[in-house]
C-alpha cells in the first residue's frame, strides 16, 4: 500500500523455538482507525510491539512513511520514532500528576503545559490536572494515557487492549471519547483487542491474525461476511460448524443440500443469528435448551436420524428473536438465511 | 515478561562480589573447623554441652515467650476495643528499636539480676515485635472475611480467636518466631553481658581468650546448625501460608469490653511495652542524667558509627542492586538463597569467617589487625555479607514498580535511556532505595559483634563503646551511646508503624509483614 504511515512487511519474531510472528504483513493508512483481532497467542500484541519498535525483528521489516525503521539487527529506538502508545495497564507515571504525565512527551516546548492542559480538556479531564494516577478512576487513567499519547502529535498511535479491565458500562462511553479524540487529532490508530465486537464497532478496517500471520484484512462488514478461512470465521464470533462430504459440487447439511463448488470433505459454517428454527412435527431437530433473557434467546437443538442421516447427533445453536422461540422439546426444521452458509475445504 | 538481565561485565563483576561475600566467610569457617584445634578436647569435655544447652533453651523458650506476647497483644489491638488501643497499636511495635544488648545493660543494672532467666526476659521483651507485626498483619488483612463469617455463625471473640484467627495466622506467627530464634542465636552482646555462655559467646571466648581459631570455628559450625534448623522452619512456614483473603486492609468491628476487662487488656498490652521500651529506656535516661555530659570520645564514636554505617550501606546497596540487575529466574532464586545465608549467619560466625578468610588471603598467621582503608573495606564487605538480604526485599519491590510498560511508555514519548532512568525509573524506585538505605544504616549502627572484632584501629563505634563501658560496669557512661543508638533505630521503626497505620486506613495496603520484619533484621 503506497503512502502508509506505518507498515510491517513479512515481520518475523521468534521467542525461542516459537514464532510469534511468522511473516505478518500489515499497513496502516493515514487517518484510519484499524484493529488487530484474533485468538490469544495469534501474535496481535507482538505485531503491535514490533511496529512500535519495542520489540526487535527476526525477519522482514517495519517502515514508517516509507523509511525502514526496523529490520533484523537494526532498529530505530521507540524514542526516536513518532509513534504514540496506550498500554493495557495505562502505564501512567505514578510520581507525576495528570498534567505532568501529559506534558512528559512535550519536553522542550515552551507551551508544554498549555498544550497538556488543552489535551486534558479534550478528554474531559481539565478538572483533574493536579490529581495523581492513584487518585483517578480506571476510566480517567485511560483517558489521561490517551491524552499523553496524543499530545506530542505522533504520526500514529497504537493501543494495546485499551478498554479491557474497565467496567463494562464505562467501555461504551470510553470508546466514544477515544474515537472522538482520535478523529479530532486526525491521528492514524491501530488497536489490539481480544473483544471482537468492540473491534468491529470501533475500527474502519480490521486485520484478523492467525498463527503469526495476518490472515485477512478488510472492512468489518466484509471480513465478517466473507471470511477467507474457518479460523478467521471463528475469530469473528460464535459460529456453528458441520462436517460434510461433498460430491459433484453438492453436500448434505441440516439445512438441506448445499452447493459447495468443490468435492471431498468440507466444513459448513453458519452464524447462530443466521439460523431460523421452524416448528415442524417432522423436523430433524429437537430443542434441548433455551438460555438467556430479553429479546434474543440462545436455543440449543440436537439432530436425529430422520431424513438426512448426516443430521444424527449434530448440535446446533441459534440466536432467535423472542416471538419465534420454539418450546423446549419441540421438533424443529432449521433454515439458513440466504447466503449465510459458508463452505470451507477440509 | 521481565526484561532480560543486564550483561555488562562491570555489573556482573559486582554481582559476583555481592554473591561471593556472604559465602566466603562460611567456607572459611568450614575449612578452619577442619584444622587441628589445640583446645578442642577441653572444650568438648567441659564447654560444648553448656554452650549448646543454653543456646537451644534460649532459642526455644525465647521464641515461645515472644510468640505468646506478640500474638496476644496483636489479637487484643486488632479484635478488642478498649481505651488507648490506638496508642498501643503503635507503641507495641517500638521495642523493635531496642537492641537486646542495650536492654540487657538496663535490666541488668536495674535489677542486679543476671543469668539465663534475665536473658530470656530481655530477648522476649525486645524481639516480640517481630511476632506482633506479623500476627497483626495476618489478623487485620487476611482473615477479615472468615472472621465475619464466624461472627455471623455465632462465635464469640474467644472462639473466633482460637478456631479461626489463630489457625489462619499460624504460618505467619511461626515464621516470625523462627526469626526471633535467629536473632537469639545471633546475639552476642546481651548473652555476654548477662553472663550466659551461648554458642555465640563461646565462639568469641575461644578465639580471643584461648586463641584457638579452629576450636572457635567448630563452635561456629554448631551455631550454624541451629541456624539451619530455624531457616528451614521459617521457609516451611511460608509454604504453609494461607493465600487469598482480601488484599485490602479493612478494619472489622472490634468487640467492646466491659470496664474490668478493658483494664485487663490495657494492663496486658502495657507489659511488653514497659518491659521492652519504657523501663529500659527510662533507666538509661536516669543513668545518663546522673552521669552528666557524655564521656569524651562520644563525638568520635558517633562519627565512627555514621562513617561505618554510610560506607557499609553504600557498599551493600550497590552490591544488592548489581545482584538484582544481573539475575532473573533461577539465577535470582539462587541469589536469594545466598543472600538469606548471609542474613542468617550469626555476627560472631561471620566475623570469625572474615578473619579466617583475610588471614588466608594475606598469608599472615592468625588475626593480624586490619588497619586503615583495607580494614574499612573488609568491614564494609562484612556488613554487605550480613545485610544484602535485608536490602534486597525493599529494593526489589521498588524496582518492580518501575515496570516494563512504564519504560516503554517513556520511550514512546521520546525519552532516551538517560531521561527514562532519571525522570521515570529513579523517581519511581527512589522511596524503596531510601527505605533500603535506612534499614541497612540502622542495622549497621546496631551491629555489635562483627564491628567489635573487625573494626579498624580508631573506629570505636557507639555500639562498641556502649559494650565496653557496660563490660566495665560503667553503665552511666554506656547510657549515652546506648540512647543514641536507640534514637537512630527509632526513626525507621516509627516510619514503619506510621505506614502500617496509614495502610490500615484503606488507601494502599502495600506494607507486607516481610518488610516489617526486614526493618529489624539482625539486631545482634
Amino acid at each position: 500500500m503506497g503512502g502508509a504511515i506505518l507498515e510491517a512487511r513479512g515481520a518475523v519474531r521468534r521467542f525461542g523455538a516459537q514464532a510469534a510472528l511468522a511473516g505478518a504483513d500489515f499497513a496502516l493508512a493515514p487517518g484510519e482507525i484499524a484493529a488487530l483481532i484474533g485468538p490469544s497467542g495469534s501474535g496481535k500484541s507482538t505485531l503491535l510491539r514490533v511496529m512500535a519498535g519495542l520489540e526487535p525483528l527476526d525477519g522482514g521489516e517495519v517502515l514508517e512513511r516509507g523509511q525502514v525503521v526496523s529490520a533484523p539487527g537494526r532498529r530505530v529506538p521507540p524514542e526516536r520514532r513518532r509513534i504514540g502508545l496506550v498500554f493495557q495497564d495505562f502505564a501512567l507515571f505514578p510520581h507525576l500528576d495528570a498534567l505532568s504525565n501529559v506534558a512528559f512527551g512535550l519536553k522542550g516546548r515552551a507551551d508544554a503545559r498549555a498544550q497538556a492542559t488543552r489535551w486534558l480538556g479534550l478528554v474531559g479531564l481539565a478538572a483533574k490536572a493536579q490529581a495523581y494516577p492513584h487518585q483517578l478512576s480506571g476510566g480517567e487513567q485511560q483517558r489521561v494515557a490517551l491524552a499523553r499519547a496524543l499530545a506530542p502529535e505522533p504520526a500514529a498511535i497504537l493501543l494495546d487492549e485499551p478498554f479491557s479491565g474497565l467496567d463494562p458500562y464505562l467501555r461504551g462511553e470510553l470508546q466514544e471519547t477515544t474515537l472522538a479524540a482520535l478523529r479530532t487529532a486526525g491521528t492514524s490508530a491501530l488497536l489490539v483487542s481480544h473483544d471482537t465486537e468492540e473491534a468491529l464497532a470501533v475500527a474502519d478496517r480490521v486485520a484478523v491474525m492467525d498463527r503469526g500471520l495476518v490472515a485477512q484484512t478488510g472492512s468489518p462488514q466484509d471480513v465478517h461476511d466473507h471470511p477467507v478461512s474457518l479460523s478467521v470465521a471463528r475469530a469473528l464470533g460464535p459460529i456453528c460448524t458441520f462436517a460434510a462430504q461433498a460430491a459433484a459440487g453438492l453436500a448434505d447439511s441440516p439445512f438441506g443440500p448445499v452447493s459447495t463448488g468443490l468435492s471431498g470433505p468440507v466444513t459448513l459454517a453458519i452464524r447462530p443469528e443466521a439460523i431460523g428454527l421452524v416448528p415442524d412435527a417432522g423436523g430433524a431437530f429437537t430443542v434441548t435448551d433455551i438460555r438467556g433473557v430479553g429479546l434474543h434467546r440462545t436455543v440449543h437443538a440436537v439432530g436425529h436420524a430422520v431424513g438426512h442421516t448426516e443430521g444424527a447427533g449434530v448440535k446446533l445453536v441459534a440466536f432467535i428473536d423472542l416471538p419465534l422461540v420454539p418450546e423446549p422439546g419441540a421438533r424443529v426444521r432449521p433454515v439458513a438465511a440466504p447466503g449465510a452458509l459458508q463452505v470451507f475445504a477440509g | 515478561m521481565s526484561p532480560p538481565p543486564l550483561r555488562h561485565w562491570p555489573l556482573l563483576l559486582l554481582a559476583g562480589v555481592g554473591l561471593a561475600v556472604p559465602l566466603v566467610p562460611l567456607v572459611a569457617v568450614a575449612l578452619m573447623a577442619l584444622a587441628p584445634s589445640p583446645d578442642w578436647g577441653h572444650i568438648l569435655a567441659t564447654m560444648l554441652a553448656p554452650y549448646v544447652t543454653s543456646t537451644v533453651l534460649l532459642v526455644v523458650a525465647g521464641s515461645l515467650l515472644a510468640g505468646i506476647a506478640g500474638t496476644l497483644s496483636a489479637w487484643a489491638v486488632s479484635a478488642l476495643a478498649f481505651p488507648g488501643r490506638g496508642l498501643f497499636v503503635w507503641a507495641l511495635a517500638l521495642p523493635l528499636a531496642i537492641p537486646p544488648y542495650i536492654a540487657a545493660y538496663a535490666w541488668g543494672d536495674l535489677t542486679g539480676v543476671r543469668g539465663i532467666w534475665m536473658a530470656l526476659l530481655v530477648y522476649a521483651a525486645t524481639l516480640y515485635p517481630y511476632v506482633y507485626l506479623a500476627a497483626q498483619a495476618a489478623f487485620t488483612a487476611r482473615s477479615v472475611c472468615a472472621l465475619e463469617a464466624a461472627q455471623a455463625l455465632g462465635a464469640g471473640p474467644v472462639r473466633r480467636f482460637a478456631t479461626v484467627a489463630l489457625p489462619m495466622a499460624r504460618p505467619a506467627i511461626v515464621g516470625a518466631m523462627a526469626l526471633v530464634g535467629l536473632e537469639i542465636v545471633s546475639d552476642y552482646g546481651a548473652a555476654d553481658h548477662l553472663g550466659v555462655a551461648t554458642l555465640s559467646v563461646g565462639v568469641i571466648r575461644t578465639w580471643s581468650s584461648l586463641g584457638d581459631m579452629a576450636g572457635a570455628a567448630r563452635l561456629a559450625v554448631c551455631a550454624l546448625g541451629v541456624t539451619l534448623v530455624l531457616v528451614w522452619l521459617e521457609a516451611a512456614s511460608r509454604r504453609g501460608a494461607i493465600a487469598g483473603g482480601s488484599s485490602r486492609w479493612r478494619s472489622t468491628a472490634r468487640t467492646p469490653l466491659s470496664a474490668p476487662m478493658a483494664v485487663l487488656a490495657m494492663a496486658g498490652c502495657s507489659v511488653p511495652v514497659l518491659a521492652g521500651l519504657v523501663i529500659p529506656v527510662g533507666h538509661l535516661v536516669v543513668l545518663a542524667a546522673d552521669n552528666g555530659m557524655p564521656q569524651r570520645g562520644f563525638g568520635e564514636a558517633l562519627v565512627a558509627s555514621v562513617v561505618l554505617a554510610l560506607a557499609g550501606a553504600a557498599v551493600t546497596l550497590v552490591l544488592t542492586a548489581a545482584i538484582l540487575a544481573a539475575t532473573r529466574g533461577t539465577g535470582r532464586a539462587a541469589a536469594r538463597i545466598t543472600m538469606l545465608a548471609g542474613y542468617a549467619t550469626p555476627g560472631t560466625v561471620l566475623a570469625l569467617g572474615v578473619l579466617a578468610a583475610t588471614a588466608a588471603l594475606s598469608g599472615a598467621g592468625g588475626a593480624a589487625a586490619l588497619t586503615g582503608s583495607a580494614g574499612l573495606a573488609v568491614l564494609a564487605l562484612a556488613y554487605a555479607a550480613r545485610f544484602v538480604g535485608a536490602a534486597a526485599e525493599p529494593l526489589e519491590a521498588g524496582l518492580q514498580r518501575a515496570t516494563r510498560s512504564l519504560r516503554d511508555a517513556a520511550a514512546s514519548l521520546g525519552a532516551g535511556p538517560w531521561r527514562r532512568f532519571s525522570a521515570v525509573e529513579l523517581p519511581v524506585a527512589l522511596p524503596a532505595v531510601f527505605a533500603a538505605m535506612l534499614i541497612v544504616v540502622v542495622e549497621i549502627a546496631k551491629e555489635l559483634p562483627a564491628t567489635m572484632i573487625l573494626r579498624p584501629f580508631g573506629f570505636d563505634t557507639l555500639a562498641v563503646r556502649a559494650h565496653q563501658y557496660a563490660a566495665d560496669e560503667r553503665l552511666g557512661a554506656a547510657a549515652w551511646p546506648a540512647l543514641t543508638i536507640i534514637a537512630i533505630a527509632l526513626v525507621p521503626t516509627i516510619l514503619l508503624t506510621a505506614r502500617l497505620a496509614g495502610a490500615r486506613a484503606g488507601a494502599q495496603g502495600q506494607a507486607s509483614d516481610g518488610q516489617a520484619a526486614g526493618l529489624a533484621v539482625g539486631s545482634s
